[in-house]
């Protein structure tokens, strides 16, 4: 999604897409790899040996839940289920062959994460704000995301016409799949919430399981300013406008900077893996 | 019953994560990679 959309797309069969259109399809496209980037980042700390054996397995339901719910927004579209609230008609550029292959790895996903959760002792997390050490910043982070993923998902046409106004307007036969990865980039913010009230609820105050936690949402956080960056060119290439682009940069390089500060100054010492 | 450890169904949803985010599909790789295959193919032969 992020770096081979294009080829992504066609081993889906997708139809291309031109000019605006595929631009702010590419646009949105980016910012759901960005968020399952985030994804790996999580996975990728805490399945190390070092992690707290308790959060790991919260870090299992965690993923259990969230792949869950692509699992059901993806059924719901794939079968054209007269479900309320959820996109349930299948783009025309998007054939239904690979939409029904994606819930067979969703599926397989959810098991495998269920099994690890058993095998971890199926430890049950409350789904409650973090505490200790790197707890305000993770808390910032989370009011952050909860105001874009709960405006991706709660109303998406108006958060895009507040910061690209008229663009989806103008994207012509790629409109259908733009309102559909936008509706994902919303429950991808949702769940790495869940994820990390989950995972850092699993072992209340735990330093070096917060710890793991916010550094995986700071390095999601400088992606994301490289994508704001990126902002000036497509502003430059397309004449679209952002009108609110300084207000956006100031959110995400304020909250990034602060955040970044408080794990730089966390006294504390990683355990290390074999490989470290 | 089949067994799977917290650590491997990390690792597993990682890298399934991870070829999202790329945007790596199975063939994904073969493709994009293609061109560079082919120019440095006469000098490996």
């Amino acid at each position: 999604m992020l770096f081979f959309p294009e080829k992504m797309m066609e081993a889906y069969k997708g139809a291309p897409f031109t000019g605006d259109g595929k631009t702010m399809f590419l646009y949105v496209f980016g910012m759901m790899g960005l968020l399952m980037a985030h994804g790996a980042m999580m996975n990728a700390t805490m399945r190390l040996d070092s992690a707290n054996a308790t959060a790991r397995g919260a870090t299992c339901l965690a993923n259990a839940i969230g792949w869950g719910i692509f699992l059901c927004i993806d059924t719901v579209l794939a079968f054209e289920l007269p479900v309320p609230f959820f996109t349930n008609v299948i783009p025309n550029s998007m054939p239904s062959e690979g939409l029904k292959a994606n819930l067979v790895i969703f599926a397989a996903i959810v098991g495998i994460n269920v099994l690890g959760w058993k095998d971890a002792g199926s430890p049950k997390p409350n789904v409650a704000l973090p505490t200790g050490v790197m707890a305000l910043p993770l808390k910032i982070l989370i009011a952050d995301a909860l105001f874009w993923g709960g405006g991706c998902v709660l109303a998406p046409t108006k958060m895009f016409d507040m910061y690209l106004p008229g663009v989806i307007a103008k994207s012509g036969a790629a409109q259908p799949m733009i309102w559909m990865i936008i509706e994902r980039v919303g429950w991808s913010v949702v769940t790495a919430i869940i994820s990390t009230t989950l995972i850092t609820s699993a072992v209340p105050g735990d330093a070096d399981t917060n710890y793991r936690v916010a550094r995986s949402w700071v390095y999601r956080n400088f992606m994301f300013l490289g994508f704001v960056s990126r902002d000036n060119v497509i502003r430059a290439a397309t004449g679209w406008t952002m009108p609110l682009a300084v207000q956006s940069t100031v959110q995400a390089f304020g909250i990034t900077l602060f955040c970044a500060t408080q794990l730089g100054a966390v006294n504390i010492t990683v355990r290390k893996t074999k490989s470290a | 019953m089949v067994q799977i450890t917290a650590q491997k169904a990390c690792g597993i949803t990682q890298a399934v994560n991870l070829l999202f985010a790329t945007g790596t599909s199975p063939v994904g790789p073969t493709i994009s990679f293609a061109p560079f295959i082919s120019f440095f193919a006469p000098f490996l032969t």
